[in-house]
């Protein structure tokens, strides 16, 4: 099956986009969840549920207000002009930074749930022998989460591949910048390419599949969100 | 207030809870296993939690063998308490072997500090063969004999244990026990037992401390405190010989002679009267 230049150009664009967005929020993600399994704060109820927003919320809601936020007369645009960065809205980054917030609850909750179920014992144990904070995230909490933390992973990766609205909001249809495989697909429909759209989708629908298969092959009880 | 003496352990306390408030103020030897005892619910756990600094008890005060672990202004983190812990259940590592447990606690003490060395500790508690195996291999005693083993293994001034039988079945205590005695002859660091068995307590204690709904009731020499709970203490004797059936004990310099033959001549024993009313 072959793909023509502009499709391999926004599937790349796509992984790209996946695999930043996915680092970004192990980085994030991972002290959120800590502290959303773990604290006994009354904001904790409050918090957990903006970070579990976005599975509820249109993506277009969220990537309208994200685009006042990131615009011209933003507070975030007004920061990133300050900064020399420029707008951000229509371009790469402007993606990554709606991406990380389209995608939180999935790297969130598997997480939250990992560190919930490790149970207060064995950091304790821990602490009693000498091991900071610190030390005991590193050599109890995240080895025993290591589940967690591949498939919040894995389905923040597959999840941020598969976005469309927020895309469309933010990024628009520029090839190479932030035309990504769904915003392919929906050019090739609307020029009524659909063989075109054919191949590219099922190129992502294969992909998916494979993801998930993978993960219920692996871990049956993974996807437990 | 009376100074700090230096070879003692001072815990002050006063915590609220739901259901109770624990208010103690305690002076105990830092030598010896000292038991706190009492009911379920009386406060034990509560006040080894605070000594530990697992739990915050604002206002408490804490020194142990002259060292400052809790006061006004002082709050020192558990993972800076020389100290061990064992708890009730099971709290090994399940991502770690035996052998990678035993070394966790005693790989962040640095060398020179190390007081308890891996070969005494492996031989005390009988851990070599268990040494190669996953901790969701071994039996709830085996797993506690390693705990054990992980808290002395990191040089602890002051251990810690939380009812550590509580949980196993009569067979897996039997089985722990003789390595309880074993650690009380030789280990030179005081030992802060939790327990709600008579017969522990007997077995194991020299100091007792007995708790009711928070606040010390008795405490005293463990021979005293359990004479007037109406249990007679076992004593500590030694096997001197086998002679015609019988065994010959020393204790404390007299000599008793009893019916059949126990343990080893040398072999450390406890022998314990009952009155037989």
């Amino acid at each position: 099956m072959m793909l023509s230049p502009g499709d391999w150009q926004a599937l790349v664009l796509t992984l790209q986009l996946a695999g930043i967005v996915t680092l970004i929020l192990f980085v994030l993600g991972t002290p959120i969840a800590w502290w959303l399994a773990r604290t006994q704060s009354k904001w904790k109820a409050p918090v957990g549920a903006v970070a579990a927003l976005p599975l509820v919320l249109p993506p277009s809601v969220l990537g309208f207000y994200l685009l006042l936020m990131m615009g011209p007369n933003g507070w975030v645009g007004a920061l990133t002009q300050w900064l020399g960065i420029g707008l951000l809205p229509f371009t790469f980054w402007g993606l990554v930074v709606a991406s990380v917030f389209y995608s939180l609850p999935f790297m969130v909750q598997p997480l939250q749930s990992a560190f919930e179920s490790l149970g207060e014992r064995t950091l304790e144990a821990a602490a009693t022998l000498r091991a900071s904070p610190l030390d005991r995230f590193y050599s109890v909490a995240a080895p025993i989460a290591l589940p967690g933390f591949i498939t919040a992973g894995i389905l923040t990766f597959a999840h941020t591949v598969g976005e469309f609205g927020v895309v469309l909001m933010i990024g628009g249809n520029i090839p190479g910048e932030t035309r990504v495989a769904s915003v392919q697909i929906f050019d090739h429909v609307e020029a009524l390419q659909y063989g075109e759209a054919h191949k590219l989708s099922a190129v992502l629908l294969v992909f998916s599949f494979l993801v998930l298969l993978a993960l219920y092959i692996w871990r049956p009880k993974a996807l437990r969100l | 207030m009376n100074a700090p003496k230096p070879n003692r352990i001072e815990a002050r306390f006063r915590v609220v809870r739901e259901n109770f408030t624990l208010e103690v103020d305690l002076q105990l030897p830092d030598r010896g296993i000292t038991a706190l005892f009492g009911p379920s619910g009386c406060g034990k756990t509560t006040l080894l939690r605070a000594i530990a600094g697992l739990d915050r008890a604002p206002g408490g005060r804490l020194v142990v063998s002259g060292e400052p672990w809790q006061g006004a202004d002082i709050f020192v983190p558990p993972h800076r308490r020389a100290l061990g812990y064992v708890f009730q259940e099971t709290s090994l590592f399940p991502h770690l072997s035996v052998r990678r447990n035993l070394e966790y606690g005693m790989k962040r003490v640095p060398a020179s500090e190390r007081t308890l060395h891996w070969d005494e500790v492996v031989d005390w508690l009988g851990l070599a063969p268990l040494i190669r195996q996953q901790p969701h291999q071994l039996s709830g005693g085996q797993r506690q004999r390693v705990a054990i083993g992980r808290a002395l293994l990191s040089s602890p001034r002051l251990l810690l244990m939380d009812e550590p039988l509580a949980a196993l079945d009569a067979s897996a205590r039997a089985e722990i026990l003789p390595y309880l005695d074993q650690l009380h002859q030789r280990l030179a660091i005081p030992v802060l037992y939790v327990s709600h068995s008579v017969e522990e307590v007997a077995r194991l204690a020299d100091h007792l401390v007995c708790l009711e709904a928070g606040r010390t009731a008795w405490q005293g020499a463990a021979a005293d405190g359990l004479a007037r709970l109406g249990v007679m203490p076992a004593h500590a004797a030694r096997v001197l010989a086998h002679e015609a059936g019988q065994t010959v004990l020393e204790i404390n310099g007299q000599i008793v002679r009893v019916a059949g033959l126990l343990g080893a001549p040398g072999a450390p024993v406890r022998l314990r009267i009952d009155l037989g009313t």
